[in-house]
């Protein structure tokens, strides 16, 4: 009886602190809208819509004329039928390609000169190795009933074969050093020529190609996990601080606390009200990346547990703050100081190898990074981020414990 | 006694806010604790709440101890704190009901026409003028129906309806015990059975509203004769051998003492 008693106080001023959020307006901009106007806005400027844009400048050109050779034109046609890229073709050399266009994010691939040639007869030369493994194995087995002028015949050309170099053909690909999307593109192009090349060997007719759709990791599929654990973050650090000092500064503590409610239960009501926003954010997170970007991606129960251990974790710090000042204004500010460093330095907006090795060094000891990191792995790469766990296992149950002796019943 | 205070001491740095307080409540009685801001009405009525520590002295509360037992005495009696507020996105039922759901107590219905709120039922306790949170208040003081319930200035900051209309749903609780606090003589000498002024931390005088003025009032004469004149008198007596002694029947009155003269003397 006396257990239902406190299960029923627990779930009731867990649902009043819920319906009061679901209420407030800034409440929800801040706890959804905002981290989704975020993932919309980050994942389509590094996107570009769906399919990014690649410029060529092809030297291919046909003996005498200015026109591209029929090989690298049938290329450039099939590498812009590819879901993932749109091309633009230009003229001009690659240098003065870049240096007009410095302020802009470009990546050029250069088709060079005699790629038709160099193409095809790459592509003879492979053939005749592939069929010459075939003559040899005859010569193995029935050189004795083979005539001696066919023997030597076969010798020359297998000569001629072996001092014949196979050219190469070097596609340059231009792309900014800190061009988050750049690798993703040099991705799809080695897919792509991979796949011509073999289609030119194999087939008869190699401009009938087929490309390989597969979806590699796009900024969303980063950000989203980045974005679900900073937030739910704010919603402690900055939510609950407030709160919690607002509702101390209008006495609704100690009204709370002239009840048979406990001090014990309300930490719990509080832990349990931050739990359900996480679960709604992630859910939130998870259905506008889905729809917008096709991020495919499921929290797995190693997921959630990191969630759960997120949302104590920061529960515990706001009631702290909340806690230690009385002005509203004054708690907030502080919970703001805290909250936005953490967010900029633990890799959320970007990844932390991008930083100098003094900020990483930062960003190890800051709770957040254990977070978005682990939830990255857990949700997205599929990795062991066990270690994440029992990091932020640690810390939440040292900040909760923190948290509720901070909590003051009486003075 | 349902309230036994004995020598109790609060001090906030160099501040004594109550300076050895020795008071009993009675049973089914409204006492009023009357006095000026910072006088240490709050500091007082806390510690019998449980919800601050004395720094010597004692209480006890129901026969509780207010520091041993603060438990057990936050359980059982109603509170309205000073400028009380409730969840303000929450509508008046659904902080009433998430208040009787905390103690396991009273129907909303119940509490909701108990201080005559059934009009705003739906609305949310942010949009409320200041009487109408206060009557959120008290219903939420009643919600656990406790014997004993505190009242720290009900009315400050009211208008004088919603003063009036508040003094009603006071009036209303006869039966429990209510210890109140407030600035105001008015509402004392119409509320309250005993009233304790308090200065300064220290108990000046506390009696039924009849005995203060018997004991620090003075009945007044004044005889409106060729001149003005005002006399304090100790009895009727006195006043009949006066009367008596004049050489016209010049018009006169009587002048009863009011608490507030009272307490201004007090005060002063
Ligand atoms: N928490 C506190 N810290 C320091 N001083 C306090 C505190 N609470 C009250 N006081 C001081 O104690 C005195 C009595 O305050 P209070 O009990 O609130 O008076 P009242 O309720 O009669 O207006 C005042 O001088 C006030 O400044
Ligand atoms: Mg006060």
């Amino acid at each position: 009886m006396k257990a239902v008693m406190k299960a029923v106080r627990i779930i009731n001023i867990s649902l009043a602190l819920f319906k009061g959020w679901m209420r407030s307006r800034s409440g929800v901009f801040f706890s959804f809208m905002f981290p989704v106007m975020l993932l919309l806005i980050f994942g389509v400027i590094f996107q570009g819509g769906g399919e990014y844009d690649l410029y060529i400048i092809n030297m291919d050109k046909k003996n005498g004329i200015n026109e591209p050779t029929n090989l690298s034109k049938a290329f450039i046609d099939a590498l812009n039928s590819t879901s993932a890229i749109n091309v633009i073709v230009v003229n001009g050399t690659p240098q003065d390609f870049i240096q007009e266009n410095s302020f802009g994010r470009i990546r050029l691939l250069v088709i060079p000169p005699r790629f038709e040639e160099n193409f095809t007869k790459a592509i003879a030369i492979e053939r005749m190795k592939s069929m010459f493994s075939t003559v040899e194995y005859i010569i193995g087995n029935y050189s004795a009933r083979i005539p001696e002028d066919a023997l030597k015949e076969m010798e020359k050309g297998r000569v001629w074969l072996e001092r014949t170099e196979r050219p190469e053909i070097r596609l340059v690909y231009y792309a900014e050093k800190d061009d988050a999307v750049a690798p993703i593109i040099a991705g799809v192009l080695h897919a792509f020529t991979a796949s011509f090349t073999l289609k030119g060997v194999g087939a008869e007719n190699i401009f009938q190609m087929e490309m390989v759709n597969y979806r590699g990791l796009k900024p969303a599929d980063y950000y989203m996990p980045g974005y679900i654990s900073a937030f739910i973050m704010t919603n402690g650090v900055i939510g609950l601080t407030s709160t919690v000092s607002d509702m101390r500064r209008r006495g609704i503590f100690k009204r709370l606390a002239t009840t048979p409610l406990e001090k014990r239960e309300w930490v719990a009501a509080n832990v349990i009200h931050q739990s359900l926003l996480a679960i709604m954010l992630t859910f939130v997170m998870l259905i506008v990346a889905r729809l917008a970007f096709s991020v495919e991606a499921f929290p797995n129960p190693f997921s959630w547990l990191l969630i759960f251990e997120g949302a104590v974790l920061f529960s515990g710090i706001g009631m702290i703050l909340g806690s230690l000042f009385r002005d509203v204004e004054a708690a907030t500010a502080i919970a703001n100081a805290i909250a936005f460093p953490m967010m900029f330095l633990s890799g959320t907006f970007w990844s932390l190898e991008m930083m100098p090795e003094y900020l990483q060094t930062i960003a190890k000891l800051i709770p957040l990074t254990y977070f978005s990191e682990g939830l990255r792995t857990a949700m997205i790469t599929g990795g062991d981020a066990s270690f994440n766990a029992i990091i932020l296992g640690v810390l939440a149950v040292v900040f909760l414990a923190l948290g509720s002796y901070a909590v003051k019943w009486y003075e | 006694m349902i309230i036994e205070v004995k020598n109790l001491v609060k001090v906030y740095g160099n501040t004594k806010a109550l300076d050895r307080v020795t008071l009993e409540v009675k049973t089914d009685e409204i006492f009023a604790i009357l006095g000026p801001n910072g006088a240490g009405k709050t500091t007082l009525i806390e510690i019998l709440e449980g919800l601050r520590t004395p720094t010597s002295g004692e209480a006890k509360v129901l026969g509780f101890d207010v520091i041993k037992d603060r438990d057990k005495i936050r359980r059982k009696v109603g509170v309205l704190p000073q400028d009380f507020a409730a969840f303000d996105r929450l509508t008046v039922e659904e902080n009433i009901s998430l208040f009787s759901s905390l103690y396991n107590g009273l129907d909303v219905s119940e509490l909701i026409s108990l201080v005559g709120l059934e009009q705003w039922r739906k609305v949310r306790f942010q949009e409320l003028s200041g009487g109408l949170k206060q009557r959120v208040g008290i219903a939420c003081a009643l919600a656990g129906s406790p014997d004993l319930v505190f009242l720290d200035e009900p009315t400050t900051g009211l208008d004088p309806i919603a003063r009036r209309e508040t003094w009603e749903v006071i009036e209303n609780l006869r039966g429990k015990t209510v210890v109140l606090t407030t600035h105001y003589m008015e509402e004392a000498e119409k509320l309250a059975d005993r009233v304790a002024i308090i200065v300064s931390g220290r108990i000046v005088a506390c009696d039924s509203v009849e005995e203060l003025k018997r004991k620090f009032g003075k009945l007044r004469l004044v005889v409106h004769g060729e001149t003005r004149r005002e006399l304090e008198v100790e009895s009727f007596e006195e006043i009949y051998r006066i009367l008596q002694s004049l050489d016209k029947p010049y018009p006169f009155e009587i002048v009863t003492p009011t608490l507030e003269e009272i307490y201004v003397k007090l005060v002063s």
